[in-house]
C-alpha cells in the first residue's frame, strides 16, 4: 500500500513547479503545496533532530520545566536559595530534549520556545493553530539560549561526522538543513565568513577569558555554531514546502 | 450550524476593502512601504494572517492609546474613594445585613469604620482620601466610577472578569483586543506592553496581558523592570556586533535566495522583514525606556525623587513615553496582589498609596500639559473592593477587610472620559452598588465606545460564532461619564 503511494506520479510530482509558480505566484489556484511555516512543536524538534540531540525515548513522565532569571520558560529544574528564588536552570539532563510533546504544561508558564511560535493555548480549548510572523521570533531565533546551544550541538555533530574535513563539514550542514548541498560560490563564502567568525571570536576569548573553571574556549566551534544558527533560522528550514 | 467560512470570508472582504487583509502578513505596512507587495488575493484556507497596521474604527471615538494601571488585589474603595459617614458613625457595631465572605474563619460581623479622613478636591468638589493628595489635584481631570460591580469573587476570576470580560480562563484581555481593533501606529515597537514590577511576573503571569483565542501577534509584550528588560532583545555577549551582523548576511542571503524561488509567498518576505523590525526594535525599545533623558522636573513630577514612589512613578512615565511613541495599550503592574488587604490594612494602605498615588497623578498631569490626555485614556483600578466589616478582629494593627465584588470604585481620565466626574453608588456601608451600577462588562462597553468601537461588532470568529469581549452578557454604554 504505502509502495504504491509513493511510486504514484502525484506523490512524485514536486510541489514547487516553475511552470506553475510562473503562472500563479501566490497560488490562488493551488496548484501547488501551500508553503507553511512549521508549527511551535516542530520548530523545536526539528532543531534539536537536526543538531543530533533530540532524545527519542517515549513514555514516562514529564520534563519539568523552569523559569530562569531572564524571564524564560525552559525544559530544566529550577536550582534554588534559601529565599525560595531561582538562582539558576540546570538544563544538564538529556531529558531536557525530549520531544516537545513530553515537556511538562502549565498554564501560567508556557515554554518560551513553544509560545514564542504560537503554541496554542489550551484553555479552554484550540480550534486553529495561528501562525504568526513577529519581531520577537526574530529576536528569539538572533540570540536565545535555546537556538544558541542547538546551533552550536549541530557544529559538534558536524565536527564528529566529518572529522578534520571544513569543506564536508560545510556541505553536510547545508544538507541538514536546507535539503541540498551549497553551489560553489556560497560554500566558498560559507568557509571565508567561517574564518573570520573564528577570529572574531578568538579575538573576543582573548579579551574575555572565561572562568578557571570553564572548559578552554573552542573558537573554531563557536564559529560553526554562530553559522549554524542561521541555517537553522532560515526560511527554508522553518518552512514546509 | 452556519459555515465559519462565510463569516470569515466577508470579515476578509472588509479588511481587504480596508486595504490591509494582506494573507500571511505580520507586517504589512512594512512591506507596502518598502514596495514589495502588489495586493494578494487568496482563497481562505485557515492560518490567516492578521497584522498590526493602524486601522480606523468604526465610529468616531476619542481614544487612541490607553494606559491601564491596574490595582491588583482589591483596593479598598470606602478608605480611598467612597466615603460613608454612616459607617464611620457606627464603627464596631453589628453589621445589619448579609456579608458574603472569601475568608470565612477570619470573618467578623463588626462594622470597621474609615480610620482616615476625605477632602473635597478640584472645583468639582470629589472627595478623595487623604492619601491620595497627588490625585486630589487631578480631580477636576478624572471621571471617579463608585458602583462597579463584577459579582465574581477571588482574584484570578475578578482580574480576569475585567481584563477579559468574564471570570473565566482563555479569554484576550482589553490590551489584545485594542491591539486588534487599532493596530499599531508604531513600526519600532509592540502595540500592546506590559510592565512589570521587579519582584518579577504578577501572581497570574501572563494571564495579565494573555491574547487569549486571538492571534498572538496581539499578546502583550512583556517588559521587566531589570536587565535585559525585553527577552532576548539582545546578542549573547560573544556573538554582539561583527560576528551576528556576518551571522545575519548569512540568513539574508539564504533568506532572499529562497524567497526569490517563490515570488508569491508573502510570508517568506514578512520574515524577512521581521528580522530589519528586530534590528529597529532593540534601537527603539532602548530609547523609549531610557528615562535618564527626561529633565530634572519631569522625573520628580512622577515622583522618581523619593525612594519609595520611584519605582512605580518609573513604570508611568515608560509607560507615557510609550504611548508618545505610538504604543497603542501600556499594562503597568503592580508588585503581586499588594492591594489585598485581609488584615494590617492601617499599615499597609498607606504605603500603597504612597507607592502609588504620585506616579498616577503625574500620568494625567503630564499627558494633560502635552496635549495626549485627550486621545489617552488612564484608568486606575483592581479586581475587586473591599467589605465594610472587620477581618482579624483583634489588635487593631491587625484590622483588614475581606473581598467584596459587588460594589467597588476605579477612575478614569482621557479618551473622551469626563473630567470631574463622580458617577454611580454603592449603599450606605459601601457594601453593593446601588445606583447607577457599572458592571465591568459596561466598563469595557464604554471603553470600546471611547475608541469608536461597537462592542457588539467588534469581534473575532470562533467556533462558528463573533464572539466579543462583552460576550453577549447586555452591557450598556455609560454615556453619562462620556465628554
Amino acid at each position: 500500500m504505502h509502495r504504491e503511494m509513493v511510486m504514484s506520479r502525484t506523490y512524485r510530482q514536486v510541489s514547487a513547479h516553475p511552470d506553475s509558480i510562473a503562472k500563479d505566484p501566490e497560488n490562488v489556484w493551488l496548484g501547488r503545496f501551500r508553503i507553511r511555516r512549521l508549527d511551535a512543536e516542530a520548530v523545536r524538534d526539528s532543531m534539536l533532530a537536526t543538531a543530533g540531540i533530540l532524545q527519542p525515548e517515549m513514555f514516562g513522565a514529564p520534563v519539568s520545566i523552569a523559569r530562569s532569571n531572564e524571564g524564560r520558560v525552559v525544559a530544566g529544574v529550577e536550582v534554588l536559595n534559601a529565599n525560595g528564588d531561582v538562582t539558576k536552570v540546570d538544563n544538564t539532563a538529556p531529558a531536557v530534549n525530549r520531544r516537545s510533546i513530553y515537556l511538562q504544561v502549565r498554564r501560567k508558564t508556557p515554554v518560551t520556545v513553544l509560545d514564542t511560535f504560537d503554541l496554542p493555548i489550551m484553555d479552554p480549548n484550540c480550534e486553529v493553530r495561528a501562525a504568526s510572523t513577529v519581531a520577537p521570533q526574530a529576536l528569539f531565533l538572533m540570540n536565545d539560549e535555546f537556538v544558541v546551544r542547538v546551533s552550536r550541538a549541530l557544529a559538534e555533530r558536524l565536527r564528529r561526522e566529518r572529522p578534520g574535513d571544513a569543506r564536508a563539514q560545510a556541505r553536510r550542514a547545508w544538507e541538514l538543513t536546507q535539503g541540498r548541498l551549497p553551489g560553489a560560490v556560497e560554500e566558498d563564502r560559507f568557509l571565508a565568513t567561517w574564518s573570520e567568525q573564528t577570529e572574531q571570536l578568538r579575538e573576543y576569548a582573548v579579551k574575555h577569558p572565561p572562568a578557571k573553571d570553564a572548559p578552554a574556549p573552542d573558537s573554531q566551534l563557536d564559529a560553526l555554531g554562530s553559522l549554524c544558527q542561521a541555517l537553522l533560522a532560515s526560511n527554508r528550514f522553518l518552512h514546509l514546502e | 450550524m452556519s459555515n465559519p467560512h462565510s463569516q470569515l470570508c466577508s470579515r476578509r472582504h472588509f479588511l481587504q476593502s480596508s486595504g490591509f487583509g494582506l494573507g500571511g502578513l505580520a507586517f504589512a505596512s512594512l512591506l507596502r512601504e518598502e514596495g514589495l507587495l502588489a495586493a494578494p488575493v487568496k482563497p481562505l484556507l485557515g492560518g490567516e494572517g492578521f497584522d498590526l497596521k493602524p486601522k480606523v474604527p468604526s465610529a468616531t471615538g476619542k481614544a487612541r492609546a490607553m494606559i491601564s494601571l491596574f490595582m491588583m488585589g482589591g483596593p479598598s474603595q470606602m478608605d480611598l474613594f467612597d466615603p460613608k459617614p454612616e459607617l464611620n458613625k457606627r464603627h464596631g457595631e453589628k453589621f445589619p445585613g448579609q456579608v458574603v465572605y472569601d475568608n470565612v474563619a477570619q470573618a467578623s460581623p463588626k462594622i470597621f469604620g474609615c480610620p482616615w479622613t476625605f477632602a473635597k478636591s478640584g472645583q468639582c468638589g470629589m472627595e478623595l482620601s487623604e492619601w491620595l493628595p497627588s490625585l486630589q489635584q487631578v480631580a477636576d481631570d478624572i471621571t471617579l466610577i463608585r458602583s462597579m460591580k463584577s459579582g465574581v469573587s477571588n482574584h484570578l476570576q475578578g482580574m480576569l472578569a475585567m481584563l477579559t470580560g468574564r471570570g473565566t480562563v482563555g479569554r484576550p484581555t482589553v490590551g489584545s483586543w485594542i491591539s486588534y481593533a487599532l493596530g499599531s501606529e508604531t513600526r519600532d515597537l509592540p502595540a500592546f506592553v506590559v510592565l512589570a514590577h521587579p519582584s518579577g511576573l504578577p501572581t497570574f503571569q501572563h494571564q495579565h496581558w494573555t491574547n487569549g483565542w486571538l492571534p498572538s501577534t496581539y499578546q502583550g509584550t512583556l517588559v521587566q523592570a531589570k536587565y535585559p528588560y525585553i527577552l532576548n532583545l539582545d546578542a549573547p555577549a560573544q556573538f554582539a556586533g561583527k560576528p551576528q551582523q556576518r551571522q545575519m548576511e548569512l540568513l539574508d542571503a539564504l533568506n532572499q535566495q529562497h524567497a526569490a524561488q517563490y515570488p508569491g509567498e508573502h510570508d517568506l518576505r514578512a520574515r524577512i522583514a521581521s528580522y530589519e523590525l528586530a534590528g529597529r526594535m532593540q534601537v527603539a525599545a532602548k530609547e523609549a525606556l531610557d528615562i535618564e533623558s527626561e529633565p530634572e522636573h519631569v522625573q520628580k513630577l512622577y515622583g522618581l525623587d523619593h525612594p519609595v514612589s520611584a519605582d512605580y512613578g518609573r513604570r508611568c512615565l515608560i509607560a507615557r513615553r510609550l504611548v508618545e511613541r505610538g504604543v497603542r495599550f501600556v499594562q503597568v503592574l503592580n508588585n503581586g496582589q499588594s492591594w489585598d488587604h485581609h488584615g494590617s490594612i492601617i499599615k499597609a494602605l498607606p504605603e500603597r498609596c504612597a507607592e502609588t498615588d504620585r506616579g498616577s497623578a503625574a500620568l494625567v498631569m503630564d499627558l494633560k500639559q502635552r496635549g495626549l490626555l485627550d486621545s489617552t485614556v488612564v484608568h486606575w483600578g483592581g479586581e475587586m473592593g473591599r467589605l465594610p466589616v472587620l477581618q482579624n478582629d483583634g489588635a487593631r494593627e491587625k484590622w483588614g477587610r475581606d473581598h467584596n465584588t459587588y460594589g467597588f470604585s476605579q477612575w478614569v481620565a482621557g479618551g473622551g472620559f469626563k473630567g470631574g466626574c463622580v458617577y454611580g453608588e454603592t449603599d450606605e456601608w459601601g457594601h453593593h452598588a446601588v445606583k447607577d451600577v457599572v458592571n465591568h462588562y459596561d466598563w469595557h462597553a464604554t471603553l470600546l465606545h471611547s475608541f469608536g468601537f461597537d462592542h457588539e461588532k467588534l469581534g473575532f470568529i470562533r467556533n462558528g460564532g463573533n464572539r466579543t469581549l462583552t460576550d453577549g452578557q447586555g452591557a450598556r454604554i455609560v454615556h453619562e461619564i462620556l465628554a
